[in-house]
Order: C-alpha cells, then structure tokens, then sequence
C-alpha cells in the first residue's frame, strides 16, 4: 500500500529461463489477484516483489472486448500502441485513497513471457489494454496519480470496494 | 462594453451561480469565463463578464444577491491577460504523499524559482491521509526540464513526496 517506497520503484528484468522464485511470485500474484473479488489485473510490486511480473484476467467483465482470460505476464513489454486514446475512472487496491480519470491507448500490442516460459503476443484493446498499460506503468514505479493531468480528475474515496 | 473580474465567496447553497448570472444578464452583461469551487462547504467563484458601465456600477447591481446570500463581494476593472502564456510550455507537476504541512508551500516556491507560472493549482487529500496536488505550469523560455524535475524530486524526498513532472498531453480527437 502507498507510500510503501516499493510502489515507487522501477523493477528489475526477470532473468529467463524462469526459476523456482519467479514462478512462486507468480503464484502469489495469481492468488492474491483471486482474494481480492473484481480484481482485474495485479503487478509485482503490489506484493512487494520487485520485478517485471504482472497477472491479468478481465474474463467476463463487461467493459471487455479482447479477452485472453487468465495471463501471467513476465518481462511485459508494449510493442505497439494505437493512435486512438480514451479517458476512463481508475482505482488501484495499493491507493485507496482516490480513482481518477486517465487518458491511455485504446488498443496496445504487448509481448511478454508466459508461465510456461513461451513467448505470448497479445493485441488488446479497450479495457483489457487499460488494465495491462495500469499493471505495467507499477513495473515503472509509476501509478496512475502520475497519469492524471488535473486535480479535477481526481476523486477521492472513502475505502476500496 | 467594459470588462471586470468578480470574486464571490461564502457558505455554499443552491441559487448562487444562477442568481449571480441573472444580474448579469440584467445589465446586459455577458459572462466571458469563469471558475468556480467549493471547499469544505465554503463556495468561491471567479468570473471575467464584459458589460457597460463601470465597476461601482456592476457592483451596485451584484450587491442585492451578495446580501442575500451573505457573499463576500469584489468587482475590479479587468486589465486583459498582463501574464502572457503564448508560446510557452504547458507541464503537470504530480506530487503526492503522507499529508502535512509545507507540501505546497515547498512545491510551489521551487516552481516560482524557475520562474514557472502556476495556471491551475488544486489538490485532494485521501481518506487515508493521501495528500495529492496538480500544478498545471507554464515553464519559462529555455527551462531544462531534467534538471527542474531532479530538483523537485529531491525538494520532495526531504517531504516524504512523490513528485513527477510531464508534459501535458494534449488530445486531439
Ligand atoms: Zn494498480
């Protein structure tokens, strides 16, 4: 949770091919991912693990449009961004404090690493590109309060729901 | 036509903007921009209106709804835009961190220091204690930006504050 200093640190490049430690990070974040219900997506130093690891799965919400379920992403990288960007409220279990209004590409390519150590490609767009452009910024040490341009497009909350 | 700058503040209630805006219009005035807030049940409003007369004149006409709605009331001659931001650089200065004092006292006086003009300034404190502010900034002519946010970013450390500065984006849809 901020103002943890993990969650404002850029993370270190998982070294392949994946060991015992990564794939249990992996575990954890997949785990922690499931106990938090609507959860959508979690990055590795959400958990305090400081490297390039990030869970997603946007299966059967309903703002989705690509879906490929379930992913570990490992030394996530976006590859390409369209030019079409769009504005939407987000929230962040590690700063409960606020959601704000953050403007990202509508649809991205990103390659990364699977669990199984297989290289994945994945073209997303609308909300499931949202979650991986917000999972990948924490690998960055950035959260979305650095995205937003305004103090108007921030809303303060009472608690996470 | 003559132009004035109003300031208007008190407790906030429904009715103030719309009777404000119709002794404006009243007097044939147009309103040419505006902002409005409200903090901690406390309303504030700045509008810029164009309409003949002079500034005792427009103040005599607002005084009726400032009473009635206890408002603390300024009417001044507007001189047109003596800042000017043509041409220069619009940046966003994030900071955010565990509240306290100071945060945007320091903030904004390295700002001033480098001679960057504040155009929007607001903040949001969390339930958690989350202090957040946005400084919307105009960097003067020939500012190195690198150098500016290092000196924010370490201004900010000594506060417990996470500072980024970035260009603002602007979209063109
Ligand atoms: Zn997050």
């Amino acid at each position: 949770m901020y103002p943890d200093a993990r969650l404002k640190t850029e993370c270190d490049p998982v070294e392949l091919p994946l060991d015992d430690a990564t794939r249990a990070i992996a575990r954890d974040l997949l785990d922690t991912m499931d106990s938090f219900p609507g959860c959508v997506g979690i990055a590795a130093p959400q958990i305090g693990a400081l490297v390039r690891i990030v869970a997603i799965d946007v299966s059967g919400h309903k703002k989705a449009v690509s879906d490929h379920g379930r992913r570990v992403l490992v030394n996530p990288v976006i590859v390409s961004r369209g030019a079409e960007r769009v504005k939407m409220r987000e929230g962040c279990l590690s700063i409960p404090d606020f959601t704000g209004n953050v403007t990202r590409a509508e649809s991205i390519v990103v390659e990364a690493v699977g669990l199984d150590g297989a290289p994945q490609r994945l073209e997303c767009d609308a909300y499931e590109a949202r979650v991986v452009l917000h999972e990948l910024d924490h690998l960055d040490g950035l959260l979305f309060l650095d995205r937003v341009q305004h103090a108007r497009d921030v809303f303060p909350r009472k608690r996470y729901q | 036509m003559n132009q004035f700058a109003i300031a208007a503040m008190g407790t906030d209630r429904p009715g103030i903007v719309a009777a404000v805006g119709e002794a404006i219009l009243g007097v044939g005035g147009n309103i040419d921009d505006s902002s409005m807030t409200i903090l901690g049940g406390h309303f504030a409003m700045l509008l810029v209106v164009q309409v003949e007369g002079d500034a005792d004149q427009l103040e005599s006409t607002l005084r009726p709804v400032a009473e009635k709605f206890e408002l603390m009331l300024e009417v001044r001659t507007a001189a047109m835009h003596p800042f000017s931001d043509v041409d220069r650089d619009d940046y966003v200065v994030a900071a955010y961190g565990p509240d306290k004092p100071g945060l945007v006292s320091t903030i904004s006086r390295v700002l001033a220091g480098a001679d960057a003009n504040i155009n929007d300034f607001g903040s949001r404190l969390g339930a958690d204690h989350t202090f957040a502010m946005w400084f919307n900034v105009s960097l003067a002519e020939g500012t190195d930006t690198a150098a500016l946010g290092e000196q924010l970013r370490a201004e900010g450390r000594d506060l417990g504050l996470d500072i980024r500065l970035y260009r603002a984006e602007v979209e063109d849809l």
